[in-house]
């Protein structure tokens, strides 16, 4: 039996006045065939078929278990289906992440946001990425009723507030259909009577399925409600409409929307290619400001390069003068700082799910990785020339200091490389069961070649005052090779 | 190929192996390098092994760039049997290697010696890789594994460039030089009788996973 993903596109929501409209039938948005989805053992969801009308409110209900979650995700793309097909209306033939992210907006019970960015800088980022005008920001902080706090951390909101910005994250790029998870979960009641009111001013224009395991909101909110159990959709009812009530009809034409490209439409080469460095600038940008604000994983490697260069500046006092022994010791503090800081600054993109937050938005996983490797890179480079100060100071070698230029160079080279083999095994080792102390064992063999031409270089560099240029050939064919690799493959570390 | 046919193939390959090793006995040369004993003898089998085992790590790569472009749970065990059984015979390399250097250089271990040193930087990959791959919980290890083993085949020749660079050999290559004579037929033997143990070795691990998913399987459906 093959596991390969089976996520379809289907042509765009037909416009109005189209024959299978006339005769009553609205188009189908969201379409579900024989959908079955296995972890491991246990059977999450068993053969369901379902078909969603654009423009209609639907509520899951159902025990925790019953596959509420593990349906929304088989939606959403981030769950693979065991076996079955899922087809979105609107999406473009072979573009299944840009199309995923175009035409969805996903709320799950993480923020998928920084928590060490302001509200509107999180907005921004996701604005950039997907590449929409900054008008936009302003315009849903607004829709959420969070203009008074978008300069404040999103650290600091309450878990109402952390709501409303995921839900402003999802209507950057007012998307045809959103998918919400529990998203009344653990506010309190003026909260969720808060983000009751916005879903319903959003009810109409955008095809809204959330879960919920409250019936009467489920009754109140939704045109149908799906009641599962056990991995099977149990019940499937409409909802009636009270006399008086507001409720606006379903609106099927309302999408495609104007801040996404035409459903289909092949981006112009150009066009990815200003897409792939923008989101590797934005990422860099991410990483420093938020590197800035915070100072975590600079000071944490710092102060381990620090302890470091005393206990060896200690243990080598005798040797201090010999090359290779200055050598020795600046690049086992550049190893050990890059281990540490590898595995906290990779770690906090899975932090509230920020790093799928981003992947969701349909963008190059290449580009986030490569601008991740680019920031983080930037730190340990930072850090390895402070090493070079500290072993110049503890180890009375004040030849280093004038070698600096040459450093610079031949630091920058092997931080590139550390950072693009580290980030990738600091992904795996968060996905063992060994954690951290899995990520030596991982990456140091993978290193070798840096970490030879470093010790091999700093010696040729203080006696001739020039880098080697064989050690400068493999840092660059390293760095080359293990760049185009890794950002190559990144995308299938994060399946899960 | 059923599974007959595999146990025929690690017999031929097991005689072979034995057919080698009288050829060795009777009439190899013990003479390498000028120096005349017995542990020169150990090249017959050392090479064989360095030689398939570092050419089942391609296949390993080949087997993870197929998981990856199909997701057949069959490619990543094809691949993890591929590593499991070569990281075996590098391990055979690195201990018969370090049992030559002992008689000949009376040295377990030489950094001087960049086969060696090589041998050990691949075996400490691949020794990552199998531990990551028993550690892992995710559901996704076989992508990961897959990454991994393509990323750390991309690495080893810059690996062996790395320590060519840092180190002139100590001992050259032992084939087509004037002061080793090597007996054709028992090298050639040993390398056939290597090369057939190799598939039988993956293809009796491929099929004990097989057999686990298979079984996971019908347990799930009970």
């Amino acid at each position: 039996m093959s596991l390969r993903p089976v996520w379809s596109a289907a042509p765009a929501i037909p416009p109005a006045g189209r024959p299978e409209e006339a005769a009553g039938a609205p188009p189908a948005a969201i379409t579900l065939g024989a959908v079955a989805k296995r972890y491991g053992r246990q059977l999450a969801l068993d053969r369901v078929d379902l078909r969603i009308d654009a423009g209609t409110t639907v509520a899951l209900t159902g025990a925790n278990g019953a596959g509420k979650s593990t349906l929304l995700g088989l939606i959403s793309g981030t769950v693979s289906p065991s076996s079955g097909r899922v087809t979105l209306a609107g999406a473009g033939p072979g573009d299944g992440n840009r199309s995923r992210g175009r035409i969805l907006g996903v709320l799950h019970h993480r923020t998928m946001l920084y928590d060490r960015l302001t509200g509107a800088e999180n907005l921004r980022l996701h604005a950039t990425v997907r590449g929409l005008p900054p008008a936009r920001v302003d315009a849903v902080l607004a829709q959420v009723d969070l203009v008074g706090a978008a300069d404040r951390p999103v650290g600091t909101y309450s878990h109402g507030m952390r709501k409303r910005l995921s839900l402003a994250r999802l209507l950057l790029h007012e998307p045809a259909v959103l998918l919400l998870d529990e998203p009344f979960a653990g506010l309190d009641a003026a909260s969720q009577e808060r983000l009751a009111q916005i879903v319903e001013g959003l009810r109409g224009r955008h095809t809204i399925v959330f879960s919920t395991h409250d019936l009467p909101r489920a009754e109140a909110l939704a045109d149908r409600v799906l009641t599962m159990t056990a991995g099977r959709i149990a019940d499937d009812r409409a909802t009636e409409v009270l006399p008086g009530s507001e409720r606006p009809a379903p609106n099927a034409t309302a999408h495609p929307t104007p801040f996404a490209p035409a459903p289909g439409a092949a981006a112009p080469r150009a066009a990815v290619v200003e897409g792939f460095v923008r989101t590797v600038a934005a990422m860099l940008a991410k990483d420093l400001r938020i590197e800035s604000r915070a100072r975590s994983v600079s000071t944490a490697m710092l102060m381990l390069a620090g302890l470091l260069a005393v206990v060896l500046g200690m243990a080598f006092e005798p040797l201090a003068n010999d090359p290779a022994v200055l050598s020795g010791a600046l690049w086992v503090l550049i190893t050990f700082a890059a281990l540490h800081g590898l595995a906290r600054s990779f770690d906090a993109e899975f932090h509230d799910d920020a790093l799928r937050g981003l992947l969701l938005t349909g963008a190059d996983p290449a580009a986030i990785y490569l601008g991740k490797v680019l920031g983080t890179a930037t730190f340990l480079l930072g850090v390895a020339l402070a090493s070079v100060g500290l072993i110049s100071l503890f180890f009375g070698a004040p030849a280093l200091l004038g070698a600096l230029p040459g450093l610079v160079l031949l630091i920058a080279l092997a931080a590139l490389g550390l950072t693009a083999v580290g980030g990738l095994t600091t992904v795996m080792a968060r996905h063992s069961g060994l954690g951290e102390t899995l990520l030596p064992l991982l990456l140091l063999p993978l290193v070798v070649p840096v970490l030879l031409a470093g010790v091999a270089s700093v010696p040729v560099l203080l006696e001739t005052g020039r880098l080697d240029p064989g050690w400068l050939r493999v840092l660059l064919a390293y760095d080359v090779g293990m760049l185009v690799a890794t950002t190559a493959f990144f995308e299938h570390l994060l399946e899960g | 190929m059923n599974w007959i046919a595999w146990r025929s193939l690690g017999a031929a390959g097991l005689l072979a192996v034995l057919a080698s090793t009288f050829f060795v006995a009777t009439a190899a040369s013990r003479s390498f390098y000028g120096i005349d004993h017995p542990v020169n003898l150990i090249f017959y089998y050392h090479v064989a092994v360095a030689w398939v085992g570092f050419a089942g790590l391609l296949l390993a790569a080949l087997a993870s760039g197929a998981y990856l472009a199909t997701r057949a749970p069959g490619y990543s065990w094809l691949a993890e049997a591929c590593i499991a059984v070569s990281f075996a015979f590098i391990t055979l390399t690195l201990a018969t290697g370090s049992v030559w250097a002992r008689f000949i250089w009376n040295s377990w271990w030489e950094w001087s010696d960049l086969r060696l040193v090589t041998a050990l930087v691949v075996w400490f990959i691949y020794a990552a890789y199998l531990v990551f791959r028993h550690q892992a919980q995710d559901g996704a290890v076989h992508a990961k594994a897959a990454v991994f083993s393509l990323v750390a085949f991309v690495s080893v020749p810059i690996t062996v460039a790395s320590t060519r660079l840092w180190q002139s050999p100590f001992h050259g290559t032992s084939l087509g030089t004037d002061s080793v004579s090597i007996h054709g037929l028992a090298f050639a033997l040993s390398l056939i009788g290597t090369g057939l143990v190799y598939p039988y070795l993956v293809a009796t691990r491929w099929r004990t996973h097989r057999l686990a998913d298979e079984l996971e399987a019908i347990e799930a459906q009970a």
